[in-house]
């Protein structure tokens, strides 16, 4: 039942989750996203979600015995370790205008660590970032590795309405708003970038492994 | 020949189309968007022997006015509206003819507050992700991502073949005060004893900020005692979670697919449209259920 500190439980009646309790590193994620994109396909699983080291089946109908399908996860996951090791995900460079009417919270960001805006923008640019998992709205990617130096706390009011194409920071990530929607997160930047599009195929530009640069525009 | 369509003369305060949810994207972030009532969908797409998978409209509120273009066999279900064809009533749960240039006329219902209207061939939307639901926060799916307006033309497919029919069990739309049957999480037992008496024991106000991505619950506060940081991790329609508020949150049909909140329980799926019928100032009460 437990290999390094994973475990299944229910989550109400039709959901079952797998969660990893260790530390969070880059490895366990890696195989949280190689359980979800198999148990996608499972025969009885009506969809799946992956968050931050942790996952969760849906159940096509009411299932009073869970039991095979936590064992067909705990499989999936030993399996996984295999995959941990694979290539890094692909590489997206995306284009933004930082500061200005496209990121009114810039100064204030950089400001939090004594920075300047252009150096504020140099850190967010010089590293690569990783999708950890998708969330909170159609295409929006939580990216990991962000500078700590540009770790911004949650604004205590969100927005009702931050632009499409909005790069944030929110804690300790970083992402980009893929449609105005409602929002907390400190905007740094805008992109014109399409992140989501229910008719392409992909609909998600960035998937979980992907890899993203911030290349700064005029 | 134009297509059949049904013509807007009255939205109401928010009429969208509607079909049983978009599945197997929720780890892109999409949410399933089903229709609130679930049963008042199949009941009325069973009745006119349709496919369980077409499209319907969900109307709020009443207040609602179409014009039907042609002939058109028509279902109603869920909250009970005074419907009347050209003025004569028509059964609010149950299938009638619509002549051609006919108007249909919802009020305010006298009870619940969602109503499923189906068509037979049901409304012809593009297909976006596997579904037509309309995904109103993302802008995307239904008719063109948003609710309708006055003056929409929505498309009617073909009539195809009968479905096979269906036993369609008639329940009471529910009112002020109804039960729902929840499942404790394992964060449950991490809320403070008070306030998981409190949660069990409370009848809960549905509150006016509530809306299809969830309904905003007023009573007693809430405490979660633990102080282990939360990882985001899968919330869904049910989930009733607890912001640092401590006013809780049951998420419905356009929830999101992620979140950082303690949960408390989970309302069982075959009982989320009961609250889903509540209207604004009414209450709910939790009963526990096992897993």
């Amino acid at each position: 039942m437990r290999e390094d500190g994973v475990h299944c439980y229910r989550v109400g009646r039709d959901a079952l989750a797998l969660e990893c309790s260790a530390e969070l590193s880059l490895g366990l994620q890696r195989r949280i996203w190689n359980v979800t994109r198999e148990a996608v396909s499972w025969d009885g699983v009506s969809d799946v979600t992956a968050g931050l080291q942790n996952l969760t089946l849906y159940l096509d109908a009411p299932v009073s015995d869970v039991a095979p399908f936590e064992r067909l996860l705990l499989d999936a996951w030993k399996r996984s370790e295999a995959g941990a090791e694979v290539a890094p995900g692909a590489l997206l460079e995306i284009p933004v205008r930082y500061g200005g009417v496209d990121g009114p919270d810039l100064a204030a960001v950089a400001g939090l660590h004594g920075l300047s805006e252009d150096e504020a923008v140099e850190r967010h640019c010089a590293r690569e970032y990783v999708v950890n998992f998708l969330g909170f709205a159609p295409g929006f990617a939580y990216l990991g590795g962000l500078d700590p130096m540009l770790h911004a706390p949650r604004l205590a009011v969100p927005r009702p309405r931050v632009p499409a194409g909005s790069v944030a920071i929110g804690g300790e990530l970083t992402g980009v708003y893929p449609s105005a929607l409602p929002g907390g997160w400190n905007l740094i930047g805008r992109t014109d970038l399409t992140l989501f599009d229910a008719a392409r195929e992909p609909a998600a530009l960035l998937g979980p492994g992907d890899r993203v640069r911030f290349v700064a525009i005029p | 020949m134009t297509q059949r369509a049904l013509e807007i003369v009255r939205p109401g305060v928010q009429t969208l189309v509607v079909d049983r949810g978009r599945f197997g994207h929720r780890s892109i972030g999409v949410a399933w968007c089903g229709a609130m009532d679930a049963p008042a969908l199949r009941r009325a797409l069973a009745s006119l022997r349709e496919s369980p998978g077409a499209a319907a409209l969900e109307i709020a509120y009443g207040g609602f006015e179409v014009r039907f273009t042609d002939a058109t066999r028509v279902a109603l279900a869920g909250a009970d509206c005074g419907a009347a064809l050209d003025g004569a009533s028509v059964p609010a749960d149950g299938v009638f003819e619509a002549g051609a240039g006919s108007t249909l006329a919802l009020q305010s219902p006298r009870r619940g507050s969602r109503t499923i209207l189906a068509v037979k061939g049901g409304f012809d939307v593009p297909t976006c992700l596997g579904s037509r639901a309309t995904d109103a926060g993302a802008g995307f799916g239904g008719f063109g991502g948003r609710a309708l307006r006055r003056g929409d033309r929505v498309p009617i497919l073909a009539e195809g073949p009968d479905a096979p029919s269906q036993l369609v069990e008639k329940p009471q739309i529910p009112g002020d005060g109804v039960a729902v049957r929840v499942v404790p999480t394992h964060e449950h037992d991490e809320f403070d004893a008070q306030s998981r008496r409190a949660f069990w024991a409370s009848e809960w106000k549905i509150a006016h900020e509530s809306n299809r991505m969830g309904y905003r619950l007023e009573g007693p506060t809430l405490c979660f005692s633990a102080t282990r940081p939360i990882r985001p991790h899968a919330v869904f329609p049910g989930v009733v979670q607890v912001p640092p508020g401590g006013a809780p949150i049951v998420l419905m049909s356009d929830a999101h697919t992620t979140g950082g909140y303690p949960k408390i329980g989970v309302v069982l799926a075959e009982d989320l449209w009961k609250i889903a019928q509540l209207r604004t100032g009414e209450r709910v009460r939790f009963v526990e259920a096992r897993s």
